[in-house]
């Protein structure tokens, strides 16, 4: 994983000149309270034209509430929102031109396909001529031609979400929202409409809002993340940033399988003593201050078991454990590894088979990892 | 099968014994105990206080269009034979203005308070389903109940004080230099009247309905591009239609069936047909040309209701219709 995301970064640059006109967004300052409780806390931040951007976070977080905001759907209480260089949280919804998919898709039961896709054409006072060859267009993107006479209770969950995104699409925004559309999909069928996604996004160059709580989901189709908790920005970044650096130990700890190690830093940065003087060496660029309260952020997949009795690499770090459980997932293998001086347990995760092998549970190993792969975060 | 037990001293002196053995039989008969009755047969026993009543409106029905289609010898004051006279004399004999007159105002009057109703029940539907106040659901529920804890008379005499010439609106019109007026005896007092027990109505058949639409639906008819009054005639009113239609005949067949309202605050002077059955019948004593009206009212109503039914019928085929030709032709 590590090394494919390495190459990963380098192909999409985020904010690269995209056709599909000018989809940038603003977002600044904008908070929302409800009573006492504040949904949304004083966030900001640009998205480039044509970026796919996910505002990840759990429920509660505030990232639906900031989307229905972008779409009017909601009232900010402070800031302001842009898209394309106009300012347009004082627009009502219907004008603010931005496409949007509802969790529930919100498609129109009292209307065909076509009548669904043609709703926003009549909006716009098209012509007939123009809106058949629209909705014939729309239909064509979501690959879906030939069915839109049907019903939109006739059609398959998956056909319904194409269709509700060609509603979205077919009187081209510029900026697309989506707010969770695939969280009530089956595990294949949603992998299926991510990567459908990933397509219309590239083939279209249409900026891209989507919200989730689906760290996976939100690795896999975006060019930037925006983790949110309790209404605030934790972290933006880049998909490899926020795995790879995450900044704080809520970003670490929400985004892939981790482990935390809290501890002290010391000798000057370069040694994190865990409890029971446990030390364990600290590498990569990021220093913190001697004393400082630090958690180590152990990727399970970075994490490699060895035979308790074999002689473990200088360049490498250790802990002793033994194996408690193993899970065999097909493309990885699970193992949950106890540190008796830790007094806690470790997940690792191999995707080599000979390897898993190895180590039944009730095995004595070492956890190893090299340091530089363990990214350090205040707490 | 009760019969040998009531020898037995012992339950007929223990009633709740004996309630409880009759309680046992009417179970092996209906319950399907040990008594095996044919399941046709139960759910027949099931349904039968249902279709007593409803044998029993049949047969008056029945009843009262045997007497519309005689004549009236009102000097024998009996039954004369079979005709259409009464009819005529409602509909299209000469001198019938009299009774036509008093049909149309109350088709139309039915109708206008219909309209008026449905109008005003939405908002009031929406309110108590839409609403995230449980105060304010509970109240707006109560409200729409109130009217029909009271009685009639109650309600219209209310009525009467508060557009009685030394009401309400008499002290309003006097106010404002235009003479003290009085409503009473107009047919603007009797669709106000008609209105309070009828818009409630009409709301309470409306919930589910509107409560069947998801807000959803409209916040996606926002994002693309719909004010909130097109969102309203293309949405919100298409998935309605069905719980209008029900609505708009049930306020249809209560305001053209209404007594006490016409009668108390039309000051005798705009009667209803309901108050014209009544004369006829009682003050008359014309059963016959009562029947005959009473058949009219009915036949009015019937027609109506399938009237509106069948427009959404037709206005649902030919939406439908325009989308799968508009679908069709861009898949050529």
């Amino acid at each position: 994983m590590g090394a494919s995301a390495d190459i990963l970064a380098g192909s999409v640059p985020p904010g690269a000149a995209r056709p599909g006109g000018d989809g940038r967004i603003r977002i600044a300052g904008i908070s929302q309270r409800f009573g006492d409780v504040r949904a949304v806390d004083d966030v900001s931040f640009d998205i480039e034209s044509g970026e796919l951007l996910t505002l990840l976070g759990p429920s509660g977080s505030g990232k639906t509430s900031l989307l229905r905001m972008i779409a009017g759907l909601a009232k900010p209480d402070a800031g302001e929102i842009w898209v394309g260089g106009q300012r347009i949280d004082q627009l009502p919804t219907h004008r603010r031109n931005i496409g949007m998919v509802f969790q529930s898709l919100a498609l129109f039961p009292h209307l065909s396909v076509f009548g669904n896709i043609a709703f926003p054409l009549w909006m716009r006072r098209c012509g007939k001529r123009e809106t058949a060859a629209r909705v014939r267009e729309a239909l064509e993107v979501v690959r879906l031609p030939q069915i839109a006479a049907r019903r939109v209770d006739e059609i398959s969950g998956g056909q319904r979400q194409r269709v509700a995104l060609a509603r979205a699409l077919v009187y081209r925004p510029k900026l697309l929202l989506l707010d969770e559309p695939f969280a009530a999909l089956d595990a294949k069928l949603r992998e299926e409409m991510q990567l459908e996604i990933i397509r219309l996004h590239h083939d279209l160059g249409i900026t891209i809002v989507n919200v989730t709580h689906d760290q996976k989901e939100a690795l896999t189709i975006s060019d930037r993340v925006a983790v949110m908790s309790e209404g605030r920005l934790r972290q933006i970044g880049t998909t490899v940033e926020i795995y790879q650096r995450p900044n704080s130990a809520f970003v670490a700890g929400f985004v892939g399988t981790t482990n935390l190690l809290h501890g002290a830093v010391a000798a000057g940065g370069e040694i994190l003593v865990l409890a029971d003087s446990i030390r364990v060496p600290l590498g990569g660029d990021k220093r913190l201050a001697p004393g400082a309260a630090a958690a180590l952020v152990l990727r399970a997949e970075r994490l490699t078991l060895m035979p308790a009795e074999a002689i473990i690499p200088a360049d490498l770090a250790s802990l002793p454990g033994m194996v408690r459980l193993r899970a065999f997932q097909g493309n990885t293998t699970l193992f949950e590894v106890e540190v008796v001086a830790l007094g806690r347990s470790l997940r690792a995760e191999t995707t080599s088979l000979s390897e898993a092998s190895r180590f039944p549970v009730g095995t004595a190993v070492s956890l190893t990892w090299r340091p530089q792969d363990a990214a350090l975060v205040p707490v | 099968m009760a019969m040998p037990d009531s020898a037995d001293p012992a339950v007929v002196a223990d009633p709740p014994a004996l309630f409880v053995r009759l309680l046992g039989i009417a179970d092996r008969v209906f319950g399907g105990g040990q008594i095996a009755m044919p399941a046709a047969l139960r759910i027949a026993g099931g349904l039968l206080p249902a279709i007593i009543m409803i044998g029993v409106l049949a047969w008056g029905l029945a009843l009262l269009f045997w007497y519309s289609i005689h004549s009236y010898d009102a000097f024998a004051d009996q039954s004369g034979p079979l005709s259409p006279i009464e009819y005529a004399t409602l509909l299209w004999a000469k001198g019938a203005g009299f009774y036509r007159t008093i049909l149309i105002r109350t088709v139309l009057l039915s109708l206008l308070t219909t309209l008026a109703a449905l109008v005003l029940a939405i908002p009031v539907a929406t309110l108590i389903i839409r609403t995230r106040s449980n105060l304010l659901r509970i109240t707006g529920l109560t409200l729409c109940l109130v009217p029909f804890l009271m009685g009639d008379i109650v309600r219209a005499f209310g009525w009467l004080i508060l557009l009685g010439r030394e009401g309400l609106y008499g002290w309003l019109s006097q106010s404002l230099g235009l003479g003290q007026r009085t409503l009473i005896g107009s047919a603007l007092g009797i669709w106000l009247g008609s209105l309070q027990t009828i818009v409630p109505v009409a709301a309470l058949i409306l919930l589910p309905a509107v409560r069947r639409i998801d807000p959803d639906l409209e916040q996606a008819a926002a994002t693309l591009g719909a004010a909130r009054w097109r969102c309203f005639v293309l949405v919100n009113l298409p998935l309605m239609a069905p719980g209008l239609v029900s609505a708009g005949i049930v306020a249809f067949a209560l305001t053209m069936t209404q007594y006490a309202i016409p009668d108390i605050l039309g000051g005798g002077l705009l009667p209803f047909a309901a108050n014209t059955i009544q004369n006829v019948f009682f003050t008359e004593g014309n059963i016959y040309l009562g029947s005959a009206l009473a058949v009219v009212t009915l036949a009015v109503v019937l027609l109506t209701a399938m009237v509106f039914a069948l427009g959404l019928g037709l206005l649902r085929r030919w939406r439908a219709g325009v989308q799968r030709r508009q679908a069709v032709e861009i898949a050529l």
